[in-house]
């Protein structure tokens, strides 16, 4: 089949009951979405929300397109059309013959049609539409939307500390991704915190933290929840998104004035490990003592808390179905507290760590949504046009920046630690000694930067505070070797 | 009756000179690498990516080629060093996949095939990887099927064993987070592609980490001689800390989380209905009971045995089921022994198929890292014969022999996770490791040189450790 008669074809389904069959489900579930969500994947704040017939004839289908802003073109789709689509915030025209209106079951942003003309085929979605006309018919009006000019390249991705409305509500995204106390530690909290402060002086900024993390140090992880306090003390809205906060991990989100889960989340298994044995209360009372009060601050039971901990520790719960209200309950070694009430539910027995997935905590309350990307957490925290944007990208480039220098260090510290024991040794004593001064200068360029990064991977066994110190002495009787060695 | 689609859809792109790679050893010692692309009486040009360099043949002590051409790139064309791509010329692409409309004017369904394993034998891990699949997605963005039908064929079992208990060297799924990484790219990442199609699960087999993936399909439909089962491998996992029950309860709790992520990721895009997260925790731990009782047209599954059936009472093997089996439980809608019955359960009757272009993109990708990995183990073989005295004889050709092929090795490691993997697992190779072995052996090729030229001061000698590495076990 020639291409002009495959178009000729889709030109005549355009026409047929089985396009207006589509057009019309497009109408229904649409308007159902308008109904039951104000604010889903308005991605663009240009989604057309319905799309009507207004007119048939034996030659022609025209189309009512309406657009977010209340404006509406009338198409004819069998003629050619004038399609100006956004793509990566600039606008581009394109026309040609529509070719077939698309609606996928459960998806109503899903909407899409083909766009034949001198470019090729084209899918085009319509909620990237921002005008459409006839082209080949007189008198129609392209429609503009009055947003556009809003969504030029530089606003849509704004400069470090430039602010797209003063008025819009202030939200960071600070991705934490890694082992607690490397890839993942305290100083960047601290710092989207500053930045906080800085956009929403007073409070009432809404800071995003992603966490993705199998665990990892109990010392870093309570400066993190330190941190997280205190930003929560000067008024911010913090909230975790879930990917997996397994371990520290967890307690960083228990930390958190709310947590929502990604589908694929998992969120628990707090037991303190040294090695491979665990801690219980006996040994170091502490480490349950502290996640129980993260817990109770940020509105949990502690029997979630203790659960998480420790097999032996209990915990289910009761859910009011009129209400909502959850009611927990907890106990230990196989005996609850009190008797359960007909309808609780075990998340956790006596020989089980509780971890939590995105369905059971959101059962329980201990999610509070949902999302699966960050559109969807958008619309969790209601923000205008249920739209992702952040009011800066200084949180990104934070967590990018920390992530390369981390990965850069634990790489060259791996390789000098290595070289360490041959480099040079072509050039003689001498020649091994200079190479030996060079690789503590790299590892003291890194102990300034990365000081528990560097304590963690080299063999001294020196503590963060120590690390430095030690390096630069190790660097002195180098050099003093050095010397001696050129004297003799 | 289905129309077949053409097989031969990809244009693929031969990257070989990207495997290339000749070394100039200058007088200075310096090494430098990159590819030879003319040579003349005076000098050599070297290119260093796209740049190039001439080097007047005075100041150049050895030239060392490349001995190997790179592999033969039958696959998918690699664009990048970490993310196969395919591509498909454009003006191919827009015709394609024309769609047919029917007598009444309706437009054929169009269903492509995604291949989950082949043969059988493919594994999670390796062959089964989020980028093979993100290599699909310009192949199905053109297409856009109306139903894409994942064909799970993948069984871990082998005549002896599973197959990571055979050989060991092979047990690749201890990455925990894969398998939620290729449920994202099939639940998630198709359809912020803008591919829309409805998704249905055909289970030919599932033996093993596929089991998860299949599960997390809520319209999933069998052969009449699949199993659906074999996870307690993952269970073994943990078994070294057994003795101590808080850090097992906590290593088994966080893995179960992760493995329950497809399932839960599945039933948000079905609406809530979906499998249950009970049924797979007694499809891994040989230790959990499991009943099941009809609500309906759906199983109440519990971890105990107080349902109105039980499936699971004994403590010594996890769960599997058979496809009638996996039918009675609900946990399948239906059997198929091709795909006609099976379309024909979704009242498809005229359809057009693709059946090869995710295919080819599959075994492409397949081809190429066995293919490679293969090259890497010839490349070890001949470092150990050169250890046993087959090769060069004087030093410095037998370091330069090591050091070419040591670098060919980390090219391939870098290119395909697969390689990185089966290198770190049959041979204990890393990537960093291997790294600081060919810095070691350039180190100790420079003091050779030093040596010849009598520029070695008094307390030099050969450096230790020595670049043995690899080849010198």
């Amino acid at each position: 089949m020639a291409p002009q008669e495959a178009a000729d074809v889709v030109s005549e389904a355009a026409e047929s009951p089985h396009f207006r069959e589509h057009v019309e489900s497009s109408i229904k579930l649409i308007r159902l979405e308008a109904h039951e969500s104000n604010s889903m994947n308005n991605r663009l704040a240009l989604t057309v929300l319905s799309i009507a017939f207004i007119a048939a004839s034996a030659f022609a289908e025209d189309i009512r397109f309406q657009l977010a802003n209340g404006g509406s073109a009338v198409v004819d789709v069998a003629s050619s059309v004038e399609v100006t689509v956004l793509e990566q915030g600039v606008n581009r025209t394109y026309t040609g013959r529509i070719q077939g209106l698309k609606t996928k079951a459960g998806k109503p942003d899903g909407q899409y049609f083909m766009l034949n003309g001198d470019f090729g085929r084209k899918l085009i979605m319509i909620r990237d539409v921002a005008g459409i006309a006839s082209s080949d018919s007189a008198g129609a009006t392209e429609l503009k939307d009055p947003m556009l000019s809003e969504r030029s390249p530089s606003s849509a991705n704004p400069a470090d500390g430039e602010i797209g409305s003063s008025k819009k509500q202030v939200v960071m995204y600070l991705p934490l991704e890694g082992g607690v106390g490397q890839e993942f530690r305290h100083q960047e909290i601290v710092r989207i915190g500053e930045y906080a402060d800085e956009l929403s002086p007073g409070g009432g900024a809404i800071i995003v933290l992603k966490i993705n993390s199998n665990g990892g140090l109990v010392a870093e992880s309570i400066k993190i929840n330190d941190t997280i306090r205190d930003i929560k003390s000067r008024g911010h809205r913090v909230v975790s998104w879930i990917r997996k906060a397994i371990s520290a991990g967890c307690n960083t989100a228990m930390a958190c004035d709310e947590i929502v889960f990604n589908p694929l989340g998992t969120a628990g298994s707090v037991t303190t490990v040294r090695g491979t044995a665990s801690v219980d209360e006996s040994q170091d009372p502490t480490v349950m003592e502290h996640l129980i009060m993260t817990a109770k601050e940020s509105g949990y039971s502690e029997h979630v808390a203790r659960s998480m901990k420790l097999n032996r520790y209990m915990t289910a719960y009761v859910k009011d179905p009129e209400t909502g209200k959850v009611e927990w309950y907890g106990g230990v070694d196989g005996n609850w507290y009190e008797p359960l009430p007909e309808g609780a539910v075990v998340i956790s027995t006596k020989d089980q760590n509780l971890s939590f997935n995105a369905s059971n905590a959101l059962a329980c309350g201990f999610s509070r949504g949902t999302c699966r990307d960050l559109d969807e957490v958008a619309e969790y925290l209601n923000l205008p046009e249920g739209e992702w944007y952040v009011t800066d990208t200084r949180g990104e480039k934070l967590a990018k920046k920390w992530a390369d220098t981390y990965k850069e260090c634990s790489e060259r510290l791996q390789i000098t630690m290595q070289q360490w024991q041959f480099k040079g040794a072509a050039e003689g004593a001498e020649g091994r000694l200079q190479q030996q001064i060079k690789i503590v200068r790299e590892w003291i360029y890194w102990a300034k930067k990365a000081p528990l990064v560097v304590a963690m991977n080299t063999p001294f066994g020196y503590e963060e505070d120590q690390i430095l110190q030690r390096l630069e002495l190790m660097l002195k009787q180098l050099q003093q070797q050095l010397r001696d060695m050129r004297r003799d | 009756m289905p129309r077949l689609f053409i097989t031969s859809l990809l244009t693929l792109f031969t990257m070989t000179s990207a495997f290339a790679e000749d070394q100039i050893v200058k007088i200075n010692g310096a090494i430098i690498s990159g590819q030879i692309i003319s040579e003349d009486g005076d000098a050599v040009v070297l290119s260093i990516r796209g740049i190039e360099l001439r080097i007047p043949k005075s100041e150049i002590r050895e030239i060392v080629r490349d001995e190997e051409d790179a592999p033969a790139s039958s696959g998918a064309s690699k664009s990048s060093s970490s993310s196969p791509m395919v591509e498909m010329p454009q003006a191919e692409a827009a015709n394609k996949w024309e769609r047919r409309m029917d007598a009444s004017g309706n437009q054929v369904p169009l269903i492509a095939i995604i291949p989950v394993g082949t043969e059988g034998r493919e594994q999670v891990g390796t062959d089964i990887v989020p980028e093979v699949y993100e290599a699909m997605i310009p192949v199905l963005s053109d297409m856009q099927p109306d139903y894409v039908v994942f064909r799970v064929n993948c069984n871990d079992k082998r005549e002896n064993g599973y197959w990571y208990q055979v050989k060991r060297e092979e047990s690749s799924m201890n990455d925990f987070d894969l398998l939620g990484e290729i449920a994202d790219v099939w639940h998630n990442r198709f359809e912020d592609e803008g591919i829309y199609a409805q998704p249905i699960c055909w289970v030919e087999d599932a033996v093993g980490s596929s089991a998860v993936l299949s599960l997390s399909f809520c319209d999933l439909y069998t052969s009449s001689e699949a199993t659906i089962g074999g996870l307690q491998g993952a269970a073994q996992m943990f078994e070294r800390v057994r003795n101590d029950e808080n850090t097992y309860g906590k290593y088994r709790e966080a893995f179960l989380g992760m493995f329950r992520g497809p399932l839960e990721l599945g039933r948000i895009r079905c609406d809530g209905v979906g499998h249950d997260n009970a049924l797979l925790d007694a499809l891994v731990y040989p230790d959990m009971r499991l009943s099941a009782t009809w609500q309906g047209r759906s199983v109440k599954w519990e971890l105990n045995r107080q349902g109105s059936y039980i499936v699971d009472d004994n403590d010594k093997s996890a769960v599997e089921f058979s496809a009638k089996e996996a039918g009675d439980f609900l946990i399948s809608r239906g059997m198929a022994d091709d795909l006609e019955d099976l379309l024909l359960l979704h009242e498809l009757v005229d359809f057009d198929l693709d059946d090869t272009s995710c295919q080819e993109v599959f075994d492409d990708y397949a081809d190429d890292w066995r293919k490679a990995l293969s090259d890497c183990k010839t490349a070890i073989e001949e470092m150990q014969e050169l250890q046993a005295g087959v090769g060069p004889s004087d030093a410095m050709r037998q370091a330069q022999f090591r050091l070419t092929r040591m670098k060919k090795i980390l090219r391939m490691m870098n290119r395909y996770s697969a390689v990185a993997l089966r290198c770190q697992m049959e041979f204990g190779l890393s990537k960093l490791g291997l790294k600081l072995q060919i810095e070691q052996l350039e180190e100790q090729i420079r003091a050779m040189r030093s040596n010849d030229r009598g520029r070695q001061g008094g307390g030099g000698g050969a450096p230790r450790g020595g670049g043995r590495g690899i080849g010198g076990r």
